[in-house]
């Protein structure tokens, strides 16, 4: 079960963070997690460690960049924070999601209308 | 800007710094999780386990960011090597006969390798060096003796004169001349040269200066130049030498310069047959041909050197030459058809040389092909040990490709280290090599590990990397993991086929092994002979000295004759000296004072009489040498008025068969027969006795003769006693040697020695390898049988019906493997016959040796691991497994 969830989350993960990132601005990465499961309306439940290789891929992709910083209850955490690049990234991802997924309508109401 | 991802990547395999950082995130990341958990309730242990669950399989996300964070495969990578050294360090043994034994054998080749390329692949150290030929000439009378002649003093200059093929031409000449009045006198080896003589080889004076044309005449070429070597040993280096003088023979001679240290003198001997100096030139002075030198009757004594003009081929120069030599025959008095050769300055040089050393790279190379096919079949007979485990990995989820690459690993990473080893290998070998080869390899002092060396090494490191890697990947790829997981499986099909393989491996070695003991076999039984051939003189109980009278202080044949004279007096009063006899030239020196004999009255051109070599001999030579008299008698006192000498009976055959020879006269000098001497291989000991001529010395006393010592005691005890005898005579006569006849024999075998030494060493060191081989596979093949043999015993086996049975399996692959040696053999001595001596290259004697000392080892090797079966409990074997 919790592979399957993986493999459907992979690009949209990405999209997520960076979306997440855009609005509440650094945060590290238990708060981008809760954050996630929350706007999902907690109807997601993912596995909160995939969300680190995927930062990962997008700090070498350049769109993220993190650095060490204090948190609310003063602890030490990795903050990440959204790049210009980043930013201009979500647009092009934003629009590839839209086009995609009225592809698949398409493809869904074709079929039920059969 | 960013660096691109695969930069990162790279980068992020070096330092570990982000993932640490992403561990000590996803610990905090947990933390909080749990503390979420506990604020809803749940008890400390709970919430951990449910801040977990939440989080997802931490091992899983590792190798998640793992991957993303660096280059899985380099990761992998590093990982196969951590995990290779791990597996050797639990086997230590075989690792380090591994390593120890490729790095033996590449640091051996490789060595041998360093000598090849110098001295045979190398173009010569002057510039744009495929211009150069050697000039010799050829007169067809004489070829079945001498293939090439060097060059005529008045050829060389008409050929200098006419030939436009040429952008240089140059003659060199080696003498002997005595340096006096610094220090000890000492005889040197001196090169006359052509002025551009050093130009043509694009060499300059390291300090001063050339010889100028005008030097280049007798009376004017009182001028020399240093070699390097000789200003270094004589005069320590000091540059206040240029323009001082030198006494040569006596006279003065002004030194110009100083040679380069770069240039190495070859020595004459080097430039062909027919030269009698075997020194490396130490000065050089001017060619200056005199009067007699410059006429068709001079001698065949010069080095002929040509610089080709850009574009012109040798075909073409030759043709030129050819063209001239025929106008030559026409235009001189003496009549004989002359012709010429043209040689590449490298090929001379080193083409004598040239079968011996691809031999000798080709037997180091065979050694350590054993040495990698052994090394795969213990590789082979680990991965068969080790299969359950490859098994279970499998089962686990390795995949087979992953398998694949852990075992080439493996083998790379022994490969690397037995070539860091064989690094070190190759430097001693290499070092041991130049200082212990015969003098009579040129190029030695050439001799560097240079990058052709080092890559020939890794090529060696890669391929036998690649040779016993093959072995456990194949079996790999063969491998059935559920068969390997059951219990009681070494009878699985992929052991049955890795044991196939591995009697093909035996087999394979003891091929290789057959051929080099019988290139071995061949090899020393040459020797043998040629240790052993009759010489026709005696060698024990005999001294040789090499000494020069300087010229100075003998002018006339009188003076000469008369300090020989009382030379050979002292001699002979020496305690324990038997008697002693002048030579002109001490043997196996090769030809010396080659002349036409004739009878008188013939008709015949020189050209096609009969060549001898003459010797000036003292009376007591025959006596002193053991040479038998065969007829007439040996030079008396009253000899010295008529003109006399002793012939061998070669000649005696050859000029009146079957006649009395006592009495008769032949040319030169109508001189009259009064012995007959029995043949000598005096010339060259490989070759059949030439026709000898021996005339008494005073006819013409040189200044450099040999003398020869017949002792009753042990020639060493008496050697000391002839510089003070020499010396007292007259101290100021330079020895240049004194030897034992035995040292000069074994002086003059020594390359074929040399040769012989080593491909026994590599013979020695394949037969022990080869054997190791072949005991591993039969100890291996008696442990797998255990279970049947505790049947066959409790089926009522006896011992020796067990003994038979490994054995005749042990056999079979060595049986196999000599027959293919044998044929293997057979086809490659062909291209051994210029090397042997009285040796048929299918000669029985080698050929069965060598059968018959596998055929023992073998056995040996079969036998030791047999005598497990006999201490089989029958019990026991059958619950083997």
């Amino acid at each position: 079960m919790a592979d399957d969830k993986a493999d459907v989350l992979q690009g949209t993960l990405a999209l997520m963070i960076l979306k997440t990132l855009e609005t509440l601005g650094p945060l590290h990465g238990y708060g981008i997690a809760r954050r996630i499961e929350q706007i999902s309306g907690e109807l997601l439940q993912l596995n909160q460690g995939t969300l680190y290789p995927a930062l990962l891929k997008l700090e070498q992709q350049g769109w993220v960049s993190s650095a060490w910083g204090t948190s609310d209850n003063n602890r030490r955490a990795r903050f990440y924070s959204l790049t210009k690049t980043g930013k201009k990234q979500i647009e092009t991802e934003t629009d590839n999601w839209r086009r995609m997924s009225a592809i698949m309508d398409r493809f869904l109401t074709e079929e039920g209308a059969r | 800007m960013r660096a691109p991802a695969l930069v990162q990547r790279l980068a992020g395999f070096f330092s570990r710094g982000r993932l640490r950082d992403l561990n000590e995130e996803m610990e905090q990341h947990l933390e909080l999780l749990a503390e979420e958990y506990l604020q809803k309730g749940l008890s400390a242990s709970d919430a951990r386990a449910a801040a977990r669950r939440h989080f997802g399989n931490l091992g899983q996300v590792r190798e998640k960011a793992r991957e993303t964070a660096m280059l899985p495969s380099l990761d992998s990578l590093s990982q196969d090597v951590r995990f290779a050294v791990r597996r050797l360090k639990k086997e230590p043994l075989l690792a380090l006969v591994a390593i120890v034994s490729i790095g033996l054998g590449i640091g051996a080749s490789t060595a041998m390798f360093s000598v090849v390329n110098s001295v045979l692949l190398r173009p010569l150290p002057f510039p744009e060096p495929e211009r150069l030929v050697l000039i010799r000439e050829m007169l067809p009378p004489l070829a079945h003796l001498y293939p090439s002649l060097p060059a005529n003093g008045r050829h060389f200059l008409q050929w200098r004169e006419q030939s436009k093929s040429f952008e240089n031409l140059a003659a060199l000449k080696a003498v002997t001349l005595n340096l006096t009045g610094v220090g000890q006198p000492e005889r040197l080896s001196v090169g006359r040269v052509s002025p551009n003589f050093f130009p043509l080889l694009g060499i300059q004076p390291a300090l001063g200066r050339n010889f100028l044309n005008e030097e280049d005449q007798p009376g004017r070429d009182h001028v020399v130049l240093l070699s390097h070597a000789f200003w270094m040993s004589r005069f320590g280096g000091d540059p206040r030498v240029l323009n001082s003088r030198v006494l040569l023979n006596g006279e003065a001679y002004l030194i110009t310069g100083v040679l380069p240290s770069d240039f190495h003198p070859f020595k004459y001997s080097q430039l062909g047959d027919l030269v009698t100096l075997g020194d490396s030139m130490e000065l050089f002075k001017p060619l200056a041909l005199d009067q007699q030198e410059q006429t068709s009757y001079g001698d065949y004594d010069y080095a002929v050197l040509g610089r080709l003009k850009p574009g012109v081929t040798r075909a073409q120069a030759f043709t030129e030459m050819e063209t001239i030599q025929q106008r030559l025959t026409k235009a001189l008095p003496v009549k004989v058809d002359y012709h010429c050769t043209l040689v590449p300055l490298q090929e001379q040089i080193t083409g004598s040389v040239r079968r011996s050393l691809w031999l000798l790279l080709a037997a180091v190379c065979g050694v350590l092909l054993i040495v990698c096919v052994n090394l795969a079949s213990l590789m082979l007979a680990r991965a068969t040990r080790q299969r359950r485990e490859a098994a279970v990995r499998t089962a686990l989820g390795a995949s087979s490709s992953r398998l694949l690459q852990q075992a080439m690993v493996e083998s790379a990473l022994i490969a690397i280290l037995g070539g860091l080893l064989g690094i070190l290998v190759c430097y001693a070998a290499a070092g041991a090599l130049a200082a212990f080869s015969p003098a009579s390899i040129p190029r030695m002092e050439e001799v560097r590990l240079d990058t052709h060396v080092l890559g020939f090494g890794l090529a060696l490191v890669a391929l036998t990397g690649i040779l016993f890697g093959a072995a456990p990947a194949w079996l790999l790829s063969r491998a059935d993991a559920q068969e390997a997981l059951k219990a009681g499986s070494h009878t699985t099909t992929a052991s049955r086929s890795g044991l196939r393989l591995r009697e093909l491996f035996v087999g394979s070695e003891v091929a290789v092994c057959t051929v080099l003991l019988i290139t071995c076999g061949l090899l020393a039984g040459s020797l043998f002979r040629l240790s052993n051939v009759d010489r026709g003189f005696e060698v024990d109980s005999v001294i040789a000295v090499d000494l020069t009278l300087p010229s100075t202080r003998y002018k006339t044949k009188e003076q000469t004759t008369a300090a020989y004279d009382r030379i050979l007096e002292k001699m002979q009063s020496l305690p324990g000296v038997r008697s002693a006899a002048l030579i002109s030239y001490l043997p196996f020196g090769g030809d010396a004072h080659v002349n036409n004999i004739s009878l008188p009255g013939t008709e015949l051109p020189p050209a096609e009489q009969p060549v001898a070599n003459f010797r000036y001999i003292s009376p007591e030579y025959f006596q002193t040498m053991g040479i038998p008299l065969l007829a007439g008698r040996a030079f008396e006192r009253m000899d010295r008025e008529h003109r006399v000498g002793i012939v061998s009976d070669r000649v005696a055959q050859k000029l009146w068969p079957g006649e009395n020879v006592i009495g008769k006269r032949f040319h030169p000098a109508s001189t009259e027969v009064i012995g007959v001497a029995g043949a000598t291989r005096e010339v060259r000991l490989q070759q059949e006795p030439l026709l000898m001529v021996y005339l008494p010395y005073w006819l013409r006393p040189q200044w450099r003769m040999g003398i020869v010592v017949r002792t009753s005691l042990r020639p060493e005890a008496v050697a000391g006693l002839v510089r003070p005898a020499v010396w007292g005579v007259d101290p100021e006569i330079p020895i240049a040697s004194i030897r034992t006849m035995r040292q000069i024999l074994s002086d003059s075998i020594a390359p074929r020695r040399f040769q012989t030494l080593l491909v026994s060493v590599f013979g020695a060191a394949a037969i022990i390898i080869a054997a190791l081989g072949i005991y591993g596979l039969v100890a291996y093949s008696v442990a797998q049988r255990t279970n049947e043999f505790g049947i066959r015993i409790a089926l009522g086996a006896q011992g020796a019906d067990l003994y038979q049975l490994v054995i005749r399996q042990g056999l079979r692959p060595v049986i196999g493997g000599l027959a293919a040696g044998l044929a293997c053999a057979l086809a490659v001595s062909r291209s051994l016959n210029s090397l042997l001596f009285e040796t048929s290259t299918s000669d029985p004697i080698a050929f069965g040796a060598v059968t018959a000392l596998l055929g023992i080892v073998a056995l040996v090797a079969c036998y030791v691991p047999a005598r497990r079966t006999a201490k089989m409990d029958p019990n026991l074997a059958l619950r083997y497994e």
